[in-house]
């Protein structure tokens, strides 16, 4: 008796597990935004969870990790392809085997999300508060980014942007230290580290005038590689001379029980502060609000070339958007009809006829009119989430597997018009060519031209050089990753030093840290103005 | 009979020097220019330019510049006490010499090193000629040692002229060699500037900045020493033409344009050999001196040597004062004269050798130089236009055209002074219209002297 309602406990359960508890009663959709807190590491760490349904019952969602603050260029995200109940059904979980980092038994209590946590590479585990942002308008989220409210989160710390500069008095030598991390890839593997698709660089110089000058900070080792594990705060970096491993000890870095504090930080998110914002947001929902149903699509109006915008919530710009639809009908007998969406993002050059564009080439979609939870999907970082496409007009979520839910995107079928209003400041390539107080930079980008690493962040590999005129020899730019969704940028030079920045308008804000090499004096860790003059390939 | 020698010698006497015994004219005294050529420089005026500039940045301020010709009239004109004069051209020379040899280039640039360390004036031809006692020509076959006297005048003032000219000709070189540094001392400087923006814009190390300094440092410093070399051989010249002192300090000459050397052709010693022994002022002299010591009625002793010195300090060619001269002695002039011919010989083929050994290589040099400045732009290009910067090799590229370029001045510089040398052996070019011949003063003679220099006179019509 016992072994058969065992029997039939086991088969229930598994039957939950195999089907999920139905979404249908609770809705996931939109943003949640809060924090992990490590049991070993007294900081909070910003956390941002996006849930989009791509099934009746069925929600996929994308979590970010930021240092720093939620718009912060330090960040790693995951995408959950389908988000599951638990067993007894109250928790969900997202979990994959891909990825590094799991939630569980998180449950929503009005609107807020708590649960805990578990890094397997990083061998640490947690607690998860996240509470939804309001829905609508989207523009709210920008002024609600630290509304998270817990009583817990109180006397910690949130964690710090890695990047910047620390300072220190190390056996009466005054040492500094400068780190940059810069994002290059996106994963599409198992990853081994908890913060992965990073690049650190950096160095460490002593004030002892070694370089020239009595306050000159000379360089004695430079660091290449490194990794970074926010859970344990420990961060190991690999270069020349020597290796070094570092603890956070917040707020302090200990460095071998010298403890370094942050003087200077290095935020390389887009801080569009000043600008005003776009109305797209408001414009698409006061259309949504009003009558505007048109008719039912059909298979047969599917086909088309589509012209519209995709708007960058976080950047407050906006991009032109192709996209091109092409269906394959199939032989006789069977309903559904397969199509090709391809779509392109176009980048703004100033002072240039053209513009510059990428294309995301997506599966095969099957067409089904009565499925309203169409996802385009790339196979490689971009998802499209369709929310509605009519007769002339398709709307969806444009989400990043690496960055998350980028922004709205609205097309217009060839020869027909969007129905709103579309302003503000169109996204820039961040390719041209630059001069900054000493530098000349010239960045640029083959079209259509696939990265050397399938895996690399930006679908664009980015050439280019840079010299100090009659004074350095031209530095070439070997490769390069424009975060276009954070706004930040990276590029190596030919020397094998990593700089990095932001886009500031039309301009650059880049930090150019010094030529690589032991007794080179030390730049200090500022942005410099690099102002745009003109297109690349002059 | 007593009546009739008497008339005889009167009358010889009176025809002898029918003017001169009425003309007062001063002793002879070589400092007395009788002669119109000279009586027009005595008035001459130096005439200078003023100058075009470029000599400042380092401290060479010069106003007044005076040529070649200016300057070789100056000399000319001066008092004619040639021994003393061209003991002040040797000395000047020497001098020179000296403050050459007091650029110890700090660069390692083997060639400047051997500039440094050449001798040009070793080239120049020292032999001089020597002066008779002035009552010599009191005699009649004293009128071949006037000759004799006269060419050897010629050679003591062809050897100051080559002098001036070996001068001149050093300190054009001094100042070209100057430009030539200060040319890529700003090249120099340029790297120097790169190496401290680059320095301070943590592009490089301090190692590379200090290293381009020193180098930077050490090539102002031999230009220093160049221009405190090339102000002293100012002083050396303006001593030599006598200048007023007051006007040494704004003393400057004329810079003589680079020869165009073009297709110079090799000097062939033997047939430059048949033409020295032919024209060279020094035989001509020898050749006088052995007619007029054939007819000589006694042995003399020439005592020839400066006022003002002794015997062994006669411009170092003593081995003339020990000369006598007499129907005994014949002989003995005769090998001197071959002495002479071989000292002259030697001459021709050292000339002849360093002329054409130049020649040969002078090409290897200028192509070298060409090379080494195509080195320099082509760095130059790659890095303006290809990006690519290597301080160290751009060092080496100047290095390289300072040495190349040092040589090719060093060349062209002793091609000027050969044809000095040549000329000066030749006693052709601008000599034969400098020169001067040594002036006459009439004396008079008693019957004996008389008698004797009509039987000369006789015999060597015959």
């Amino acid at each position: 008796m016992f072994r058969y309602g065992l029997s039939i406990f086991v088969f229930f359960v598994l039957l939950g597990f195999s089907q999920g508890k139905s979404f249908a009663n609770v809705d996931l959709k939109g943003r949640f935004r809060g924090y992990l807190l490590p049991d070993k590491l007294h900081l909070k760490i910003p956390l941002q969870l996006d849930f989009f349904r791509v099934g009746p019952q069925t929600y996929s969602a994308v979590l970010r990790l930021n240092l720093g603050h939620f718009n912060s260029h330090e960040y790693v995200s995951q995408y959950y392809e389908e988000v599951v109940y638990s067993a007894d059904g109250n928790e969900i979980v997202l979990d994959s085997d891909d990825w590094d980092l799991s939630l569980f038994e998180l449950e929503l209590i009005d609107k807020s999300l708590k649960g805990k946590f578990r890094s397997h590479s990083g061998y640490a585990k947690g607690k998860v508060l996240l509470r939804k942002l309001p829905p609508e308008p989207e523009l709210a989220e920008r002024v609600l980014l630290e509304q998270v409210n817990h009583a817990e989160l109180h006397d910690r710390p949130t964690f710090p942007l890695l990047s910047g500069q620390y300072e220190g008095v190390c056996d009466e030598v005054h040492k500094y230290l400068q780190v940059e991390a810069s994002k290059w890839f996106s994963i599409f593997e198992p990853v081994q580290t908890p913060f992965y698709g990073y690049k650190f660089t950096g160095r460490l110089g002593v004030s002892d005038g070694s370089c020239g000058g009595s306050d000159s900070i000379c360089i004695q080792n430079n660091f290449e590689e490194g990794t970074f594990n926010p859970y344990s705060g420990f961060i190991k970096m690999t270069g020349q001379p020597q290796n070094i491993r570092l603890s956070l000890d917040y707020p302090f870095l200990n460095l071998n029980g010298c403890k370094l504090k942050k003087t200077k930080e290095l935020d390389l998110a887009y801080q569009p502060k000043d600008e005003p914002l776009s109305t797209i947001l408001e414009n698409i929902e006061a259309w949504r609000r009003s009558d505007n149903k048109t008719e039912e699509l059909t298979s047969n109006k599917l086909d088309g070339y589509y012209k519209g915008f995709l708007y960058h919530t976080q950047l407050n710009r906006y991009q032109v958007m192709d996209v091109s639809v092409e269906s394959i009908r199939q032989a006789r007998g069977r309903s559904h009809i397969h199509f090709f969406p391809s779509a392109w993002l176009h980048f703004e050059h100033p002072n240039e006829d053209g513009d510059f564009k990428i294309s995301f080439p997506f599966k095969k979609v099957i067409f089904n009119p009565r499925h309203p939870y169409m996802v385009w999907d790339s196979g490689l970082d971009a998802l499209a989430k369709i929310d509605c496409w009519q007769k002339d007009l398709i709307m969806g979520q444009w989400i990043s597997r690496t960055f998350g839910v980028v922004g709205p995107f609205v097309l217009a079928r060839h020869g027909t018009q969007i129905p709103f209003v579309v302003n503000g400041i169109k996204l820039k390539s961040g390719l041209g060519m630059y001069e900054g107080k000493n530098w000349l930079l010239e960045l640029f980008a083959l079209e259509d031209r696939n990265p050397i690493d399938l895996a690399s962040f930006f679908p664009i590999q980015i050439y280019g050089g840079a010299h100090i005129p009659g004074v350095t020899e031209m530095k070439t730019v070997d490769a390069g990753v424009y975060d276009f969704y954070s706004g930040s940028i990276a590029f190596r030079l030919s020397d094998t030093r990593v700089v990095t920045g932001r886009i500031h308008g039309d301009d650059l804000r880049l930090f150019w840290p010094s030529y690589p090499r032991w007794g080179v004096k030390m730049l200090p860790m500022d942005l410099q103005l690099f102002k745009h003059v003109g297109d690349a390939g002059r | 009979m007593n009546l009739y020698l008497f008339m005889v010698c009167f009358l010889t006497g009176f025809l002898a020097l029918p003017s001169h015994a009425k003309t007062k004219l001063p002793p002879h005294d070589p400092s007395i220019n009788n002669y119109n050529f000279h009586k027009k420089l005595s008035v001459a005026e130096l005439h200078y330019c003023e100058q075009s500039g470029g000599d400042n940045k380092l401290g060479l301020s010069h106003k007044k510049e005076y040529k070649l010709d200016v300057l070789l009239e100056r000399l000319m004109s001066q008092n004619f006490q040639i021994r003393l004069n061209a003991e002040k051209v040797f000395q000047a020379k020497h001098q020179v010499n000296i403050e050459i040899g007091k650029l110890l280039p700090s660069l390692s640039f083997s060639t400047l090193q051997a500039v440094a360390n050449n001798d040009p004036f070793t080239l120049a031809v020292q032999m001089i000629g020597f002066m008779f006692p002035s009552h010599w020509f009191h005699f009649e076959e004293s009128k071949l040692f006037l000759k004799a006297e006269q060419w050897g005048h010629k050679v003591l003032q062809a050897n100051q002229i080559n002098g001036l000219y070996a001068l001149y000709y050093e300190i054009n070189f001094l100042r070209a060699l100057y430009d030539m540094f200060e040319e890529y001392r700003i090249h120099l400087k340029e790297l120097l500037d790169q190496a401290e923006i680059r320095l301070k814009e943590g592009e490089d190390r301090l190692d590379q900045k200090l290293k381009i300094e020193n180098i930077y440092l050490m090539l102002v410093s031999d230009q220093r020493l160049l221009e405190a070399s090339i102000q002293k051989s100012y002083y050396q010249l303006a001593f030599v033409v006598d200048l007023e002192e007051d006007k040494w300090s704004e003393f400057g000459i004329v810079r003589l344009p680079f020869p165009e050397l073009g297709e110079l052709p090799e000097i062939d010693p033997k047939e430059l050999e048949a033409l020295v022994l032919q024209k060279s002022p020094e035989m001509m002299q020898f050749r006088y001196l052995i007619a007029a010591a054939k007819y000589s009625a006694r042995s003399r002793f020439f005592d020839f040597l400066s006022p003002y010195g002794g015997k062994e300090t006669s411009l170092g060619f003593g081995y003339m004062s020990q000369i006598k001269i007499g129907r005994s002695r014949t002989r003995e002039m005769e090998t001197r004269m071959e002495e002479l011919q071989a000292n002259l010989k030697l001459a021709v083929y050292k000339l002849a050798q360093d002329h054409n050994t130049a020649l040969s290589y002078y090409k290897n040099i200028l192509l070298g130089l060409e090379n080494a400045k195509k080195w320099f732009g082509f760095l130059t290009r790659r890095f303006f236009e290809g990006g690519e910067y290597d301080a160290q090799e751009f060092l080496d590229a100047i290095a390289s055209i300072l040495q190349f370029h040092g040589e090719s001045l060093n060349l062209g510089y002793n091609f000027m002074l050969y044809e000095a040398i040549e000329d000066r052996l030749l006693l052709r070019g601008p000599y034969p219209k400098l020169l001067n011949s040594v002036p006459l003063k009439p004396v008079k003679l008693g019957l004996k002297r008389k008698w004797e220099n009509l039987k000369i006179k006789k015999a060597v019509k015959a």
